[in-house]
């Protein structure tokens, strides 16, 4: 059977703890939110206690960055466990991770690391996504990272990679539109191509973010707002997979949250004009 | 790992971030415009930039005691020699204020103040568990108070020191210049804890903390008071342990009896 999207949910932010006050005090204009799990993974205390008040207000998706899928070191039962515990608390709209590995050989750079992409970490990276969705219960959404090397035993494209990945374990898709734009400069290929190689019907979710220009390569800071050439990105990636579940990360230089809204409304209003195009 | 591609490849990648060996060299590819060797720096560098700013966050008071260069220089040091191993980076700095006592040996309140900085963030997302009320103890019968045993709540630990470091963290807690550090007459031990959602600390004499800290190795409370009415015969025993159940009831130190 082949997993099917869920229908988007609408617009929604990343949750960060300087808007607590915000989203607890009043409502405010997202139709969800999306969770940093590794930050819910504490004993107790204040954090778990404003994640089930903030679960009672909104629809929350549970974003993980310490997965590790591509580790050679195999799956970290303990961390999973802690996981499939925590989408019993929340009770999330997905489970998303990325497509990268942390570290290796008991150690952990806590990086989002690129994998070669050639057969072997193709059918590794398959097998450890099938044993977390079996063990969760779930389908598991995916990202494509921001990378700053390609590696010389590369065989496949990464969006051919990504591809067969969601095809070969039948899991979905976190579209990082930042990231595509990052990489597709940083390793000079055209971002269209990569929009264009994913297949629409497995996107669940697309991230759009900052990044910081460095003149001869690009760095995901999520420390800016997004960017006019991703914006223009977006608008295709809107073209190519229609109605979608979109949201804006922040994770420095943390702006009032009605500066983040407003840059929220940007998107809406490309989505918007980009689906009733393509509908049209 | 020889017959794996990909470990292979993990386990190079990784050396070079963590600086023991710069084997991925060879498997990285260069641009036009930049290097392999430049290529991997930008995941070299972010590491311990990254590692850096998670110890600043959580040692805040620290960096403002001794200055954002001498924090940055002390951590990047133990970033050195402490690779995470934890897909968790909650407990990464445990090992901080340990190595702060030999990266400043002069300066000893230095490790104090991380140590103190670092119960609180332990204490503020310790485990949750229900807190003893006062009308918990309604249902004891006279003779039930010799045999009950009470327990601290798991947000709740002592911490002792040798300098005047809860009154350095305090100043700088508020923005003023903190005191000259001064080594304590005697070592004073605090209590951390965890009441509506926050961490707290305070002082304890030394009579409540012998009393606290039999009720943490599970003594019963008879025992607990019989002791210390032979250690401290000048006290008395019935009004001040009345006086400190009544505290720690209202600051919630004491953990709900199972039921």
């Amino acid at each position: 059977m082949t997993t099917t999207r869920r229908t988007s949910p609408g617009f929604g932010l990343g949750l960060r703890t300087e808007h607590y006050p915000d989203f607890l005090g009043a409502p405010q204009p997202v139709e969800w939110l999306e969770i940093i799990s590794d930050n819910y993974l504490v004993p107790g205390g204040k954090p778990l206690v404003v994640l089930d008040q903030i679960r009672e207000r909104y629809p929350l998706a549970m974003h993980g960055v310490s997965l590790s899928i591509g580790s050679s070191d195999g799956l970290d039962r303990s961390y999973l466990a802690a996981l499939k515990k925590l989408t019993r608390r929340v009770d999330p709209l997905w489970v998303s991770d990325h497509l990268c590995w942390t570290g290796v050989q008991g150690k952990n750079t806590h990086d989002l690391l690129p994998l070669p992409y050639h057969e072997h970490a193709l059918k590794h990276v398959v097998k450890q996504i099938r044993q977390v969705q079996d063990y969760l219960e779930r389908p598991l959404v995916i990202e494509n990272v921001s990378s700053y090397v390609n590696f010389t035993d590369s065989t496949l494209s990464e969006w051919d990679f990504l591809r067969a990945v969601c095809e070969a374990s039948d899991c979905l898709l976190l579209l990082d539109i930042n990231n595509i734009y990052v990489s597709s400069f940083n390793h000079g290929f055209d971002p269209l191509t990569y929009l264009h190689a994913i297949p629409p019907e497995r996107v669940q979710q697309i991230h759009l973010a900052g990044h910081s220009h460095n003149g001869d390569h690009i760095v995901d800071t999520h420390d800016h707002p997004v960017a006019d050439p991703v914006w223009e990105l977006y608008r295709a990636a809107c073209r190519h997979i229609g109605q979608v579940a979109t949201m804006i990360e922040r994770d420095d230089h943390i702006p009032p949250l009605p500066e983040l809204l407003s840059e929220l409304d940007q998107a809406r209003r490309i989505a918007a004009t980009a689906c009733a195009r393509e509908a049209a | 790992m020889k017959n794996d591609p990909l470990a292979s490849l993990q386990a190079g990648f990784q050396d070079y971030i963590l600086g023991t060996c710069d084997r991925a060299l060879a498997q990285v590819e260069s641009t036009p415009t930049l290097s392999a060797a430049r290529r991997l720096d930008i995941y070299h560098n972010a590491y311990r930039v990254r590692l850096a700013e998670l110890l600043a966050d959580t040692y805040e008071r620290v960096v403002l005691y001794i200055g954002d260069d001498s924090f940055d220089s002390a951590a990047r040091t133990y970033i050195e020699g402490h690779p995470p191993t934890s897909r968790n980076l909650r407990n990464y700095g445990n090992a901080f204020p340990a190595f702060l006592a030999d990266f400043f040996p002069d300066d000893r309140e230095v490790a104090e103040l991380a140590a103190m900085d670092g119960r609180l963030r332990n204490t503020f997302d310790a485990a949750d568990a229900g807190i003893l009320q006062a009308s918990d103890l309604a249902t004891l019968q006279g003779q039930d108070w010799d045999s009950v045993v009470f327990a601290l709540h798991p947000t709740a630990s002592f911490l002792t020191f040798r300098w005047n470091t809860p009154a350095i963290w305090q100043s700088l807690n508020e923005g003023i210049a903190p005191p000259p550090a001064e080594l304590l007459p005697q070592p004073e031990t605090w209590l951390f804890w965890r009441m509506d959602l926050q961490p707290h600390f305070r002082s304890l004499a030394s009579e409540e903390q012998a009393a606290l800290r039999a009720i943490s190795e599970g003594q019963a409370f008879g025992t607990l008071c019989a002791e210390l009415a032979q250690r401290h015969p000048e006290l008395d025993i019935a009004m001040q342990i009345a006086q400190w159940l009544r505290t720690w009831l209202g600051d919630s130190v004491l953990r709900a009896r199972a039921s």
